[in-house]
């Protein structure tokens, strides 16, 4: 581990600190901004009485949807990461155990990199036009779908990593035990990538949960999700940046519970076989 | 328990054979080795039989069942692993009783398997406890209880011992050994170490690069190798390999200067042949026998290595006790001709 001392370790402290205020700093002021009544935020004031009024006005007023908008992003995020987390880790186990052949699996890891390449926005327009041809535009279903084809790369190389490092030996230990290799997978190797299914799990959800640009194009009213309800607060000629702010700050909250609890296995999972 | 037959064993990836053609009975109750140095196929040899490779040509059977398509849970055999391969996620009475909680047998039963291999294994205490919070010892030992509570038709064993340190494996040795005396079961154990094959097999098997070399029990590979392979690896310190030309029964051997014969109890077929003979049947002469100067001496206590230059060669002569000699002595070393191997230098076949 690097030690520093001295004048290093002052510098290495303000450097850190620098990076902490970049990343809290906008957070805090929208934080800051969401308990300030509308005319305040206008007048730029810093000294004012915080109020409830924006979250009250955002969760409960007759012509908010927000609460319609977090169960759709519930609805979103969550089925979504339980079919990635499915799929994606039977891909992993069948790329990283069964003996494909390496065209294969190159062409088939190849082609998921090429998802994480291109810009989703390139692909908003034909998600738009498949989904009005075969009358799914507008629904839950059609966002489902292209996060599940959005996030399951990431997935399938996560929990790649994960299952290359079981070794071996262990499933050859249960395949003689008496297990089947399906017993094998499901009652030794499974449990073991635990850790890894829980990072990719939470990643996988709090990516489905942010997403705006697809979502924005291929949701209706009834079928927003929270960012885009959150972009709806700024309106052709009112925006409501109360309003906004608070809605901005109720929507990381469930992503910043998962983050917490997630954390380390995420840490873990990201940083895994890049030592060792 | 059952009997082992492989009959023209092959393995091939690729291009590459790895298991050319290997036929071997294993008998009942039988503790056979299978030894060689690393990349003969042995532990490629020994997954064919688990199931854990596929066979390329040839047959395997285990008790008169021919195995070749069933999958490794349908042919009854337990095995240990060099890496132990126990579950992280169990603790040592799930690790021992997971082959009978497969079969659904009753936790009673399952329980009493688990209590009794672990008491004859010392592993009691540990019955709740995690792998990961076992000393290597006892992780080996768990492998080994996972093993027989299976109650198998065949054990096999892939370098189970290789990750101990020196002493426990000594101390492993005997338990592995007593184990299957206990037992009786059928084992195949592979090692690339010739001490452990030497001292607990019933046969042992050589394998040189994908061919069974010789199969005998250890006192035959000793005593009779087959060829220069089997005399060059078995045995430590190894068999000395002196080059000689023949003429007749006799056999000449150039040392610096000198040329001197040593008479052979046949005349052997070819010329060019290797004289091989094991340290300890060099011993000090008067007069005849090869002129050497000692270089190296290397006192074990009981026992002494001395390294003598023949020609260029480095021979070992190996004494009971202390040595009566010092570095830089000139001495005269030599033979019962009876106790001496010859070996085509050719095809390294036995003359």
């Amino acid at each position: 581990m690097l030690v520093l001392r001295g004048y290093s370790r002052l510098a290495g402290i303000a450097l850190l600190s620098l990076g902490v205020f970049v990343i809290l700093a906008p957070f805090l002021w929208v934080a800051l901004q969401s308990f300030k009544y509308e005319i305040q935020i206008l007048q730029g004031s810093w000294n004012f009485e915080p109020t409830m009024f924006n979250y009250v006005d955002v969760l409960y007023s007759r012509r908010s949807d927000f609460l319609s908008n977090i169960w759709n992003s519930l609805i979103v995020a969550g089925v979504s990461t339980l079919c990635v987390l499915v799929v994606g880790t039977l891909a992993a186990y069948s790329l990283s155990r069964l003996a494909w052949s390496g065209w294969i699996r190159n062409l088939f890891l190849g082609w998921t990199l090429i998802f994480n390449m291109i810009p989703p926005l390139t692909l908003v327009g034909p998600w738009y036009l498949i989904f009005r041809q075969i009358g799914m535009f507008e629904t839950l279903g059609s966002l489902i779908l292209t996060h599940i084809t959005l996030h399951l790369p990431m997935t399938v190389w996560m929990m790649m990593a994960y299952f290359k490092e079981l070794p071996k030996e262990i499933e050859e230990a249960a395949m003689v035990d008496g297990c089947r290799r399906i017993d094998a997978f499901w009652r030794i190797s499974l449990p073991l990538v635990t850790p890894g299914l829980i990072a990719a799990g939470v990643l996988a959800f709090v990516f489905s949960w942010n997403e705006f640009s697809v979502a924005l194009n291929l949701t209706g009213r009834d079928t927003a999700t929270v960012p885009v309800a959150i972009a709806r607060f700024a309106q052709q000629y009112e925006v409501q940046y109360g309003q906004m702010a608070a809605a901005s700050i109720l929507s990381t909250i469930p992503a910043l519970l998962l983050m917490f609890f997630g954390q380390r296995f995420v840490v873990q999972g990201l940083t895994m076989g890049a030592v060792k | 328990m059952a009997e082992v037959q492989l009959r023209n064993v092959q393995k091939r990836y690729g291009t590459v054979d790895v298991i050319r053609g290997v036929d071997l009975t294993i008998a009942d109750g039988e503790f056979v080795v299978l030894v060689g140095p690393s990349g003969c196929g042995k532990s490629t040899l020994l997954r064919m039989i688990a199931g854990l490779e596929e066979i390329s040509g040839g047959e395997i059977a285990i008790g008169g069942r021919v195995v070749n398509d069933l999958e490794p849970r349908e042919r009854d055999i337990a095995m240990v692993f060099q890496s132990y391969a126990l579950y992280p996620h169990m603790n040592v009475e799930k690790n021992m009783g997971f082959s009978m909680a497969l079969r659904k047998e009753s936790t009673d039963s399952t329980r009493a398997a688990v209590e009794d291999a672990a008491t004859s294994l010392a592993l009691k205490p540990y019955l709740d406890r995690l792998p990961r919070a076992l000393s290597g010892g006892q992780r080996q030992r768990v492998a080994m209880g996972r093993a027989i509570v299976r109650r198998p038709k065949v054990f096999l064993f892939d370098e189970p011992l290789s990750n101990l340190d020196a002493q426990l494996r000594v101390k492993m040795r005997t338990e592995v050994r007593k184990l299957h005396q206990r037992l009786e079961a059928t084992s195949v154990y592979v090692t690339h170490d010739q001490v452990e094959a030497m001292t607990m097999a019933d046969r042992i098997v050589i394998l040189d690069k994908g061919k069974i070399a010789q199969v005998g029990s250890p006192l035959e590979l000793y005593d009779r190798p087959a060829n220069r392979f089997v005399a060059e690896f078995i045995g430590s310190p190894a068999i000395n390999v002196i080059p000689a030309e023949t003429d007749g029964n006799r056999a000449a051997i150039s040392s610096g200067d000198e040329r001197f014969e040593i008479r052979l109890p046949s005349a052997p077929s070819e010329k060019a042949i290797d004289v091989c003979i094991r340290p300890e049947h060099l011993r000090r002469v008067d007069s005849g026998g090869m002129p050497v100067t000692v270089q190296v001496i290397e006192n074990l206590g009981a026992e002494t290595y001395v390294f003598v230059d023949v020609d260029g060669l480095d021979v070992c002569w190996r004494i009971a006790g202390r040595p009566d000699v010092a570095i830089g002595d000139r001495i005269r070393l030599g033979f019962d001709p009876e106790r001496v191997h010859l070996f085509s230098r050719e095809t390294g076949a036995r003359l």
